[in-house]
């Protein structure tokens, strides 16, 4: 490329990525809805997105993805209703078999919600909080303006990124232009979302005070999974600062009626769903994340000595120093709590054989072959162990 | 443009997206040895030639509609998305464990079911055999089978893939016979 | 994706018009075989998507346009040029939708297998296999149990349309010498005998510059597809 060619290049390409960054900062529309009203597709854009929802939603019952239970969707939908009276019937939620806490909503009123994050929000209050936020997506369009804006920003940061490498300034550079408008758009809508449904929550008559809670879990996980949180890329605005805002917002709420938390109901109804989502965790290797979680204040209480059992799972895998004994005195406290399952058995006896305590481990294991299923084949690897355990006690 | 740049330019676009795959078919009855292992495929196949000699590449219908891949990696490398740091005195359940794990972990958005776990003998050592099911988001089912053992520095691994129309069943026999021929050197 | 879009470049590029890659013709089945014979027409499974700068998004009014055009095109041209009677749609349960859809998204993998295996990614492979016998197995039985035919014509498109601005891109990149690629449009369609499952015959069409969006490339595209299929006289109806 030649010199002038190179300038030119520059000063047009920066010109461009600032535009970019102060369009991102500018304020969006907040469509506000005073009386009832179906939300609609109301440009071809809109269509679309309409279209490749109902598609997306489509893709996901063929592959599997969701969690099928038809009483819990119905508690679902009360209270994402009961949010949004005057959009009754507009929004449909569904669970997600994913561990990851996470939750979405599309521009066409499917709203889905991540096992990951049933399984370790606490009561209604909470979970209310995120479908108010997730519903809020759907009432303000974020997803059709939302488009548009990647659309163009895709677009030039492809052109771009070709120019600035002819013009000697580095790629990266156009990337950050066409990323950070479309971060600073979606950071905006979510910080709308959150402010937007935490006004729901408050006129449904929940308990605000649970909100930040929700965020406080999530920055457990991040620690807990070493997951850096990147701030300038990142599509919603860092997990602190929106603790901070719903704590900033409690402050100037007037709460002086008792609010609702919805525990009982929402431990009740989700209490099969929890368990399966944390077995989920394990399976997937998030061990240090369950641990933070099964380590937590009220975490007995709350999951049982499923929780317990799980917790000393996830010692066991984890495998550092001090896991073992850790393991032990969490699947004591299963047993003890009157857990009699299988998997107990052979993840003590698995527990124990590492550990060399080969007498414990022939107790356990034994006991994991009276219990289990004649029929799994698990049992294969347990009877392997005993097999040896029983040659080396006879050596 | 003219011919020869169309030409040019059509292959060069070809080279940089992979590097082109050569098939083979299958010496009938020779092992095909790689450093750190032997196996005897099943005649009739076709395998991949790769200048890797740390994988083996089998299909007879395709490696879309049906693969055979025997993987040999480190073991220390083998579990990076799970961060999970094994020896070589781990059970083959954990191994089998933390296997499960990592594959779950890559496995994105795909709703993947374990279907069994048991143990298996592989090249005469403890090893695990786990069959997984999965759905394309069209939603075609695939199943897969993966044995895999571990000696002081490796994990290895024989993996049958292919959609459970038709496909598995056709030729699943051939990858178990294959497996039991299966060495570590 | 992109190998596919690789594919088709390389193999279309030179003419710019479309191109068809048919498997080897099985020795059993000939234009005897299809002469006067009833076919079970399946619907073809078609999408059409915009081809922006940067993504590519389904459109759905194109998609139903790039349908209709593409079954308008398949009949009348079956129905002119050969003596195939289409028996269209048969009553069949919700869970054999269900199995038929499974079944029509086998038939995408072995047709584009089959394509990957013809061209160039896959060295070797029809040298060694010149006789690859595609199948769906034995499970659309039930189809010959509900529409008593032998026969089934599976179709499955996908077109790629560029858009105006994916156009401005290609043309003002290429003049700093850089190529991106562009659309594509690719038919594949195949008869499977519905007791063994066996794909007696497939083909596939494709071209980077024809779109299912008109019936005139339509048209094309469907001439390419069938060129190598044994016809029949369309008389002998």
């Amino acid at each position: 490329m030649n010199a002038p060619f190179q300038s030119w290049a520059k000063l047009i390409t920066c010109t461009f990525i600032f535009l970019y960054a102060l369009l991102a900062g500018c304020t969006s529309n907040v469509t506000s809805y005073t009386a009832g009203s179906l939300i609609e597709p109301e440009s071809d854009g809109e269509n679309r997105l309409w279209s490749l929802s109902e598609k997306f939603d489509e893709g996901l019952v063929k592959s599997d993805s969701l969690y099928q239970d038809e009483e819990l969707e119905a508690y679902l939908k009360s209270i994402i209703d009961k949010l949004f009276p005057e959009f009754e019937g507009s929004m449909q939620v569904r669970i997600l078999k994913a561990p990851v806490l996470n939750a979405m909503a599309l521009p066409n009123g499917s709203i889905y919600v991540n096992s990951g994050l049933l399984a370790v929000i606490e009561n209604e209050a909470q979970l209310a909080t995120i479908l108010a936020h997730e519903g809020e997506h759907f009432v303000q369009k974020h997803g059709a303006k939302r488009r548009e804006y990647v659309i163009q920003a895709a677009g030039w940061g492809m052109v771009s990124g070709v120019l600035l490498a002819g013009a000697g300034i580095p790629a990266e550079l156009a990337t950050l232009g066409a990323i950070s408008s479309i971060s600073g758009y979606s950071r905006e809508a979510e910080a709308e979302a959150d402010n937007l449904g935490y006004l729901r929550l408050k006129r449904a008559g929940y308990d605000v005070y649970e909100a930040p809670k929700v965020f406080r879990y999530m920055i457990r996980e991040v620690e807990a999974e070493e997951i850096k949180q990147p701030y300038f890329f990142a599509s919603h605005p860092k997990l602190e600062r929106r603790v901070e805002n719903f704590e900033n917002l409690n402050k100037e709420a007037e709460t002086a009626v008792k609010q609702e938390r919805g525990e009982k109901q929402y431990l009740d109804k989700l209490s099969s769903l929890r368990k399966i989502a944390l077995k989920s965790k394990l399976e997937r290797g998030q061990y240090k994340a369950l641990i933070a979680l099964l380590t937590a204040e009220g975490a007995e209480e709350s999951y049982g000595e499923t929780g317990a059992f799980l917790l000393g799972e996830a010692y066991r895998l984890r495998g550092k120093e001090g896991d073992q004994e850790l393991a032990r005195a969490s699947l004591l406290a299963a047993q003890e709590a009157g857990l009699n399952s299988a998997e107990m058995y052979k993840s003590i006896g698995l527990n124990e054989y590492k550990s060399g305590n080969n007498n414990e481990a022939m107790s356990a294991f034994s006991r994991y072959l009276d219990v289990a299923d004649k029929a799994d084949r698990e049992r294969s690897f347990i009877s392997m162990y005993m097999e040896k355990l029983k040659r080396e006690q006879d050596e | 443009m003219n011919k020869i740049y169309k030409i040019t330019l059509a292959f060069s676009l070809i080279a940089l997206t992979a590097c082109v795959p050569n098939w083979k078919p299958v010496e009938p009855a020779a092992y095909v040895k790689q450093d750190g292992f032997s196996i005897l495929l099943p005649e009739g196949w076709l395998k991949l030639e790769n200048p890797n000699n740390n994988s083996v590449v089998a299909s007879t219908d395709g490696p879309n509609l049906q693969s055979f891949v025997v993987i040999q990696k480190e073991l220390k490398d083998s579990f990076k998305t799970t961060k999970v740091e094994v020896d070589a005195n781990i059970l083959s359940y954990e191994l089998m464990e933390y296997f499960i794990a990592e594959f779950k972990a890559n496995s994105g958005d795909v709703v993947v079911e374990v279907e069994s776990k048991e143990a298996a003998e592989v090249s005469g050592q403890d090893g695990f055999r786990v069959v997984f099911t999965y759905k394309n988001q069209k939603g075609l089912r695939f199943k897969q089978i993966v044995y895999g053992c571990n000696n002081a520095s490796k994990l290895y691994t024989l993996t049958y893939h292919a959609p459970v129309l038709y496909y598995f069943d056709k030729n699943v026999a051939e990858f178990e016979n294959s497996t039991k021929t299966f060495q570590i050197l | 994706m992109i190998r596919t879009i690789t594919l088709v470049i390389a193999l279309v590029f030179i003419q710019g018009c479309a191109q068809s890659v048919g498997l080897q013709k099985q020795t059993s089945f000939s234009s005897d075989d299809l002469e006067s014979s009833r076919l079970l027409y399946l619907d073809p499974d078609v999408t059409v998507k915009e081809l922006g700068i940067a993504n590519a998004e389904e459109v759905p009014e194109w998609t139903e346009e790039g349908t209709k055009n593409l079954q308008q095109q398949m009949e009348s041209f079956l129905n002119e040029n050969t003596s195939l009677q289409l028996v269209k749609s048969t009553d069949i349960s919700p869970e054999q939708k269900v199995l038929l859809e499974e079944y029509l998204a086998l038939y995408f993998v072995v047709a584009q297998q089959h394509l990957e295996l013809q061209g160039p990614y896959n060295l070797g492979w029809t040298k060694a296999k010149p006789e690859n016998q595609f199948s769906l197995g034995p499970g659309l039985k039930f189809l010959k149990d509900e529409s008593g035919l032998d026969i089934a014509l599976m179709t499955v498109a996908e077109d790629l349309v560029s858009s105006g601005g994916r156009v401005a891109t290609q043309i003002g990149l290429a003049l700093l010498g850089v190529g991106i690629p562009g659309g594509y449009c690719i038919v594949h369609s195949g008869i499977v005998d519905l007791e063994t499952g066996e794909v007696q015959w497939t083909n596939t069409a494709m071209s980077g510059t024809h779109t299912l969006r008109e019936a005139e490339s339509t048209t094309a595209m469907v001439e390419q597809l069938f060129k190598e299929l044994p016809l029949g006289n369309a008389d002998s109806k």
